[in-house]
């Protein structure tokens, strides 16, 4: 191997760059190339100052303050919201076995509930409804705003509870209509 | 001028003034909703041959049983039918009487009706009342068939009252 093949290698042979073979060849040459030898001694020279100033600088810095940063990222981080809610839901999955049938009756209770607050389905037929309107409330209170009679008399009765006003008339001159004897018109019971 | 003279106009200028008020307030409070009013009148034959109570009648049990002393109530005639208001409907009624029902309007929850009982060309009855909407009111006394008969009046109306409609003085006697 000659100076001119070897020089190029040098600074690879330096780094331990090179093949085996090549690593062998150069360092053989260089214990015989006294220029090489002093090519290679620069290098180590180069070297050993750029690692010592290097090495200044690095110690020049604060890395006291590295690891409080580092640390809370190294820490274990709590799962997304997402993450939780896929959680929860393979949970509840797993006991639905359990939880179906209350879940059910909780729900048609409170359809019942609301059923019987609400009165629905709503009311029933027509005549269903006039009948129970009728039977369920009965208001029917009267104000008489005026009246004329040609009968004998008649008779104003009220019923207390249901506030039902009666109008009674009494009328003996007026003819049997249905075979009666006596008055056509009955008396105030 | 004295000072009895005063109180005299005063006194004119005040019941003038009740007077406006008063049919101001008759004409305006009555309203005549578009669906016309329902006027039903069910005629019932009581008596004391038996003891049944018609099913028919039941909402009226209550009433029934405390204002007549009778053991039997049949129903022997329903009808039912949508009047217009302030106008005549005539239902007939059995030994040769009949209603004459006028709705005249709607003041609230109260139906407004002149509700005249006739017998042939005779008015019996005559009268002008208001009656709870969905209510009934009774009349009673002619016997017919060994019994009383008793006619149960009800009206009623759906529909929410409109902006009141003055009621005219001419409509208001059939």
């Amino acid at each position: 191997m000659t100076c001119r093949e070897t020089l190029p290698l040098l600074p690879l042979f330096f780094d331990g760059e090179l093949e085996a073979r090549q690593m062998r060849a150069v360092a053989l040459h260089s214990t015989r190339c006294a220029e090489c030898e002093r090519e290679l001694r620069s290098l180590e020279r180069l070297q050993e100052s750029i690692a010592v100033h290097v090495g200044a600088l690095v110690d020049e810095i604060d890395l006291s303050r590295v690891w409080a940063g580092v640390a809370p990222r190294l820490a274990p981080r709590a799962p997304a919201f997402g993450d939780r809610v896929r959680a929860w839901w393979a949970e509840w999955e797993a006991g639905w076995g359990l939880r179906g049938p209350a879940f059910a009756g909780l729900a048609m209770a409170g359809l019942i509930a609301v059923g019987v607050v609400t009165q629905w389905p709503g009311p029933g037929p027509k005549v269903e409804r006039d009948v129970r309107g009728r039977s369920a409330r009965i208001d029917n209170s009267v104000k008489l705003d005026s009246m004329q009679s040609s009968v004998d008399s008649v008779a104003l009765v009220t019923d207390a509870e249901t506030n039902t006003t009666l109008l009674w008339i009494m009328d003996d001159a007026a003819p049997s209509v249905e075979g009666g004897a006596g008055d056509a018109w009955d008396s105030v019971p | 001028m004295g000072f009895r003279a005063v109180r005299r106009g005063v006194h004119r200028a005040a019941l003038l003034l009740a007077t406006c008020l008063a049919t101001s307030a008759a004409a305006e409070s009555l309203s005549t909703p578009p669906d016309g009013v329902e006027v039903r009148i069910d005629t019932v034959l009581a008596s004391n041959a038996d003891t049944i109570f018609d099913s028919a009648l039941k909402p009226l049990r209550r009433p029934f049983r405390s204002l007549f002393p009778y053991s039997s109530y049949r129903l022997i005639q329903a009808e039912q039918r949508i009047a217009v208001w302030r106008r005549e409907e005539q239902f007939m009624l059995p030994g040769e009487r009949y209603l004459v029902i006028t709705p005249r309007g709607l003041h609230g929850d109260r139906v407004s009706l002149n509700v005249m009982l006739m017998q042939g060309n005779r008015p019996l009855v005559n009268t002008v009342l208001s009656l709870k909407n969905h209510g009934t009111f009774l009349v009673a006394g002619p016997r017919y068939g060994g019994g009383v008969l008793i006619f149960a009046i009800g009206a009623r109306t759906t529909t929410a009252p409109p902006a009141s409609l003055p009621l005219r003085a001419s409509a208001e006697q059939p």
